[in-house]
């Protein structure tokens, strides 16, 4: 695995971001040799799961160039906005979020690596380790 | 309709659907009804269906068009802003008479709703499933006032059933808060509120989730 997506945490709540570092390790020596990875475009993405059709929107984004070796390592903050679902796990839908990095490969199809993380309500944190509802228990 | 302010902070919402649309939906959905009817059975038949068809309808919508020749539309009083997960807000329903009319004291009966719509395609078909996942109960005292009859309800607003407020192209979760009021001379049609709920973890409820 070349790539690495560290998060500082996987739970995040509306209105704030998600904060980590995105590492690549570099596949060639930059000078005799370039990598064919160009760039890495980090994505935040909302989607659903369930009875109904599938809504997929992307929430928010950074670009990321690379070494000509094709090493990365740079911190990242993807902004979750105040209007955003939350995850959720309905009795007809689920609302997941993912975290992907796809690196554009040269003449090649895209590498991707994704991350399952959580978006909790306002006040939260601490609160959730599952996508709402809370279980009637408090956790 | 009462003239006084609002307190600040709240907004007043109209009930969804109207008696007025449905009318003007019978309006226009009859006369074709009416061709295609004469066209495969016959004058006499047709008479016979439209009675029949006229009786069911004016059972079914008597408490409407009874309680709309006597009362105005009622509203609500919400909040501004969405309510919190977990909270436990007041409402306020209002309903004026069209003439000056003696309220007694009576009983409103408010119902919370919670539900789930997500719309799928199959081949050219579009289906809406819905799924009420959270129902709370609640009721309040309503008096008459010189801006009619008036009633406080409490609601409870689930951390633990429902999710906040959602539109997205084919799923969808919405709250509603369902009234009627039983009483006598007292009109016995119900409505619907939209409400909004935010996601947002009300503070009372978290702290007795850290407390606990």
């Amino acid at each position: 695995m070349t790539m690495g997506l560290e998060l500082d945490d996987l739970v995040c709540p509306v209105g704030y971001q998600f904060t980590g570092r995105l590492i690549r390790r570099a596949d060639a020596d930059g000078v005799s040799q370039t990598s064919k990875a160009r760039a890495v475009r980090l994505v935040l993405r909302v989607y659903t799961e369930g009875r109904g059709d599938v809504d997929k929107r992307d929430v928010s984004s950074s670009n990321f160039d690379l070494e000509p070796h094709g090493g990365l390592n740079a911190g990242f903050s993807l902004a979750v906005p105040q209007t955003s679902p939350i995850s959720y796990d309905g009795s007809l839908m689920r609302i997941r979020y993912e975290i992907e990095a796809r690196v554009d490969l040269k003449l090649a199809r895209d590498d991707r690596y994704s991350r399952q993380v959580l978006v909790v309500p306002e006040g939260g944190m601490g609160v959730y380790d599952r996508p709402h509802p809370l279980p009637l228990r408090p956790v | 309709m009462t003239n006084a302010p609002l307190p600040p902070g709240t907004v007043l919402r109209d009930p969804i659907g109207s008696l007025g649309k449905r009318l003007l939906g019978f309006g226009i959905s009859a006369p074709i009804t009416v061709v295609l009817s004469v066209a495969f059975f016959g004058v006499r038949w047709t008479i016979v269906l439209a009675l029949v068809a006229g009786g069911l309808l004016a059972m079914i919508a008597k408490d409407s068009l009874l309680a709309s020749l006597r009362w105005n539309r009622p509203t609500m009083q919400l909040s501004s802003t969405p309510y919190p997960l977990g909270s436990v807000p007041i409402v306020v329903y209002r309903r004026t008479p069209k003439r000056v009319l003696d309220i007694a004291s009576c009983t409103v009966e408010c119902l919370l709703v919670c539900e789930e719509r997500a719309t799928y395609t199959r081949g050219t078909d579009t289906t809406t499933d819905t799924r009420r996942v959270y129902e709370s109960q609640s009721s309040g005292v309503g008096e008459g006032t010189a801006e009619g009859l008036v009633a406080e309800i409490e609601l409870n607003v689930s951390a633990h059933m429902g999710a906040p407020s959602l539109k997205l192209p084919s799923n969808e979760v919405v709250w509603f808060v369902e009234v009627g009021i039983s009483g006598p001379q007292l009109p016995r049609d119900t409505h619907r509120f939209i409400i909004d709920v935010a996601a947002v973890l009300d503070p009372t409820y978290r702290a007795g989730v850290q407390d606990s």
